[in-house]
């Protein structure tokens, strides 16, 4: 038995070989096997678990390459499998198995070694027709055994990472189809809620102008209380579209001079019905401040931030709204503070976040969507300031942004 | 209700392609004291009333199918005869690139849906306020334009001064300085003024894109970008700044950053049929598939047939695929809406070049020549010219 230590470097050199698939390795480790136990015949056969079949990955001869016996014949490479130990098979016991095993073998003499990994049957090494047709020993079973050792690890590892990339393929394909269900959804939202754009600007309008009438006290609170929920509807539809298309960047900044503390002036006074129904008095610090700002947007986030502030108010409360210029450091800050129950110090940065909700069971902060603070941070960075939340002297919230004066150099 | 009533017995027109908000607007104004209110659903009727009815003041909505609200307002502007009809614009859109545009090229403000009659009193009160009363500084002022855009610089001075005695620390009046150091072909002074003007006011858009005019004619695209790219900070969605940036940066090489503008704006325009089929058009062009380019371009044409910058690239188009008369043809409309722009010239002249006929390319690059004589290229391809033609500069 020529098996020595150069055999068995060539074996494991083969084997490491990384520009080389496991299918050339295992043809390389076939022919150095014939060539060293002097046999005419030697093949690999790897089960495959899809189709339940043992399949020729390598062989002396290339022709029967990719042939596939299923698991539950009977055969020699099965019966291996089955005994979990070398099978020796003999002209008599051949007579068992069915064609081809029981014809194919010229001296009738063939050994078949199951090959296993951490408790893992991965597939069966067969010889036959040994030089000179003399049966097959322990000496041959002891080099395959040895071979085979050798040769299990890789061929469980190239299985491993083929399952592990049809996996990921798989998980790759239906994240896929997630997220283009997604963009459907969103599409499909957007749709609808664009279309509700129109008959609210109309029904605003028109409610509006219903104030100018001469309305008995009666017919003036009904009036109001719809004027009040069709402008949070409209808060709601607009800061939905608005915020995909802001997310997107398809909503660009539109600067004009501005004079930030006339437009606080005239979102506080929009809300001066809803806050005096809850007692609410609405106060605004300042004076006349210039600036260039998206005058629409900026509007928004200050509705958006009187809306949320006023929603947790307790009644019979103030909240304060401080629109200051600061000289030193160029730039613009507006605050908005209320004598709520306040956020807890983990939350400050969350409440942000799409969706997100402020409060434990019973003492909920409510808010109409969610999606006010979203739009206000994300309208705020579009302007290069920051927005933040802290606690007021009083427990409450105050919500601050700050706009910068001057237009960045912009590196060409 | 608080409009004087001086301003009430004008003619107004309102469109809008939606019956209720149509209805709305029409009696917001009534309710607001307009005695004469008319409507119209399309921009295509729009056109037909303001050519046979006497129109002061027009409340348009700007996304509407065939005639864009956009697209009917250059198609007026186009008559000088309409110089004097105001537009306020109605949008839904909190994108407003549409109503940018349309405030760059001239329109007097606009309204985002929804709105309430306060809002739009506000803004007519501000609009007619200038159209009835307008001051001895704005007086001065448009005469200095009316004057300037004659050439008739002298003139034109002598108005900007009589301006500038009312409010010396106007940033409007040295940004107009500008303007005039432009006419005279004083680059640098130019330069000077706008940067004066930004001083004063930091976001003002048309200074930053003028400096960025006035150093790509000189042949300094480093800083002609940086200023575009500042201007387009303000207000990024101005089509035509944005094929001028794009351009450049094909000049110097940078064409995926070219690629990338256009591709921004044109998704931001998915509802300006006429914008985003200039812009990709352009994108065509740069990609000199040029069968392609001319198709979409004619698309855009046929939306806005009076736009000064799709004109010029569709004259373009009609180059590269040596439709050199076509080509022509289509920078003289260009020249209508915008008489004295060198630039335009200059093109003209060299198509004529292209067709080889020197003696009218002269001429052209020379009138070129004579309104923007700092223009390193519109200088270097007549002196070129010069010599073979054996004429003096």
């Amino acid at each position: 038995m020529s098996y020595d230590l150069c055999e068995k470097y060539n074996i494991g050199k083969t084997l490491l070989r990384q520009d080389v698939s496991l299918d050339e390795k295992l043809q390389e480790v076939v022919n150095i096997l014939a060539d060293c136990l002097k046999v005419k015949k030697c093949s690999i056969m790897i089960i495959n678990h899809e189709d339940q079949t043992l399949e020729v990955r390598a062989s002396v001869n290339p022709e029967i390459v990719g042939r596939k016996r299923n698991l539950s014949d009977v055969t020699i490479a099965t019966r291996a499998l089955i005994d979990d130990a070398p099978f020796y098979a003999d002209e008599k016991r051949l007579e068992f198995f069915s064609p081809p095993d029981s014809s194919k073998y010229k001296s009738g003499n063939s050994l078949s070694i199951p090959m296993k990994y951490l408790g893992k049957k991965l597939g069966v090494v067969n010889l036959a027709d040994t030089e000179g047709g003399m049966p097959f020993t322990k000496d041959h079973e002891n080099v395959s055994v040895d071979i085979v050792e050798h040769l299990a690890p890789f061929i469980y590892a190239a299985q491993a990472k083929e399952l592990l990339d049809k996996k990921v393929g798989m998980l790759e394909e239906s994240n896929k189809r997630l997220m283009e269900m997604d963009d459907l959804k969103t599409n499909l939202t957007n749709f609808i809620v664009h279309d509700l754009k129109g008959p609210i600007s109309t029904i605003t309008a028109n409610l509006d102008l219903l104030t100018y009438e001469p309305l008995t006290g009666e017919q003036f609170e009904y009036l109001n209380l719809a004027i009040e929920d069709t402008y949070k509807l409209q808060r709601m539809v607009l800061n939905i579209l608005d915020l995909s298309k802001l997310e997107e960047g398809k909503i660009k900044v539109f600067r004009e001079e501005t004079n930030l503390y006339e437009l606080a002036k005239s979102e506080v006074s929009s809300f001066k019905n809803s806050a005096a129904r809850k007692d609410i008095v609405l106060e605004l610090n300042g004076s006349s401040c210039m600036c260039y700002i998206d005058e629409n947007l900026i509007g928004r986030v200050l509705s958006n931030l009187l809306l949320n502030a006023i929603e947790h108010s307790p009644e019979g409360s103030k909240i304060t709204i401080d629109v200051r210029h600061d000289d030193t450091c160029k730039e613009l800050s507006v605050s908005v503070s209320d004598e709520g129950i306040g956020i807890p110090g983990e939350l400050k940065h969350k409440i942000f976040d799409k969706f997100f909700q402020v409060g434990e069971a019973g003492k909920q902060r409510k808010t109409t969507t969610g999606l006010g603070l979203t739009f206000c941070k994300l309208v705020v960075d579009a302007h290069g300031g920051r927005i933040w939340a802290e606690d007021s002297a009083s427990g409450g919230a105050v919500f601050v942004f700050t706009i910068p004066e001057t237009l960045k150099e912009v590196n060409a | 209700m608080g409009v004087p009533m001086q301003y009430l017995n004008i003619n107004c027109l309102v469109v809008d392609d939606e019956a209720s908000m149509r209805r709305t607007i029409s009696n917001m104004m009534q309710k607001l004291g307009f005695k004469s209110v008319v409507t119209a659903e399309s921009g295509k009727k729009a056109l037909d009333i303001i050519n046979s009815v006497k129109i002061d003041l027009v409340i348009s909505d700007i996304n509407m199918p065939e005639v864009s609200g956009t697209e009917f307002f250059t198609a007026v502007r186009k008559d000088k005869k309409y110089d004097r009809v105001n537009f306020i614009f109605v949008t839904a859109e909190a994108n407003k690139s549409a109503v940018a545009k349309a405030a760059e090229s001239g329109a007097d403000d606009y309204l985002i849906k929804p709105f309430v009659l306060a809002n739009l009193e506000t803004k007519l009160s501000k609009v007619l306020a200038k159209k009835f009363n307008p001051s001895n500084f704005e007086t001065h002022l448009k005469d200095f334009k009316r004057h300037l855009d004659e050439r008739d610089l002298s003139e034109a001075e002598n108005q900007l001064l009589r301006a500038s005695e009312y409010y010396p620390d106007s940033p409007t009046v040295a940004y107009n300085f500008g303007l005039l150091a432009v006419a005279k072909g004083d680059a640098y002074t130019a330069i000077d003024f706008f940067k004066k003007a930004i001083d004063k006011k930091p976001m003002f858009v048309n200074a930053y894109n003028s400096i960025a005019e006035v150093y790509e004619n000189l042949g300094d695209m480093e800083s002609a970008i940086k200023y575009y790219e500042m201007a387009r900070e303000i207000s990024p969605a101005s089509t035509e700044r944005l094929i001028t940036l794009s351009k450049i940066y094909t000049a110097k090489g940078e064409t995926n950053k070219a690629e990338t503008i256009l591709k921004d704006a044109i998704s931001g325009t998915r509802e300006d049929i006429s914008a985003s089929s200039h812009l990709m058009g352009q994108m065509y062009l740069a990609k000199n598939e040029n069968e392609k380019a001319l198709e979409m371009l004619l698309k855009a044409y046929k939306k806005n047939p009076y736009d000064p910058s799709i004109l010029q690239s569709l004259a373009e188009a009609y180059r590269k695929v040596a439709k050199h008369e076509k080509a022509i043809e289509t920078y003289n409309e260009a020249l209508k809406v915008r008489p004295n722009d060198a630039n335009i010239k200059y093109q003209i002249g060299k198509t004529y070049l292209e067709m080889g006929d020197k003696q009218k390319a002269i001429e052209e690059i020379k009138s070129a020549w004579e309104i923007n004589p700092f223009s390193k290229d519109i200088t270097s391809d007549l002196r070129a010219l010069a010599e073979t033609a054996k004429f003096d500069i």
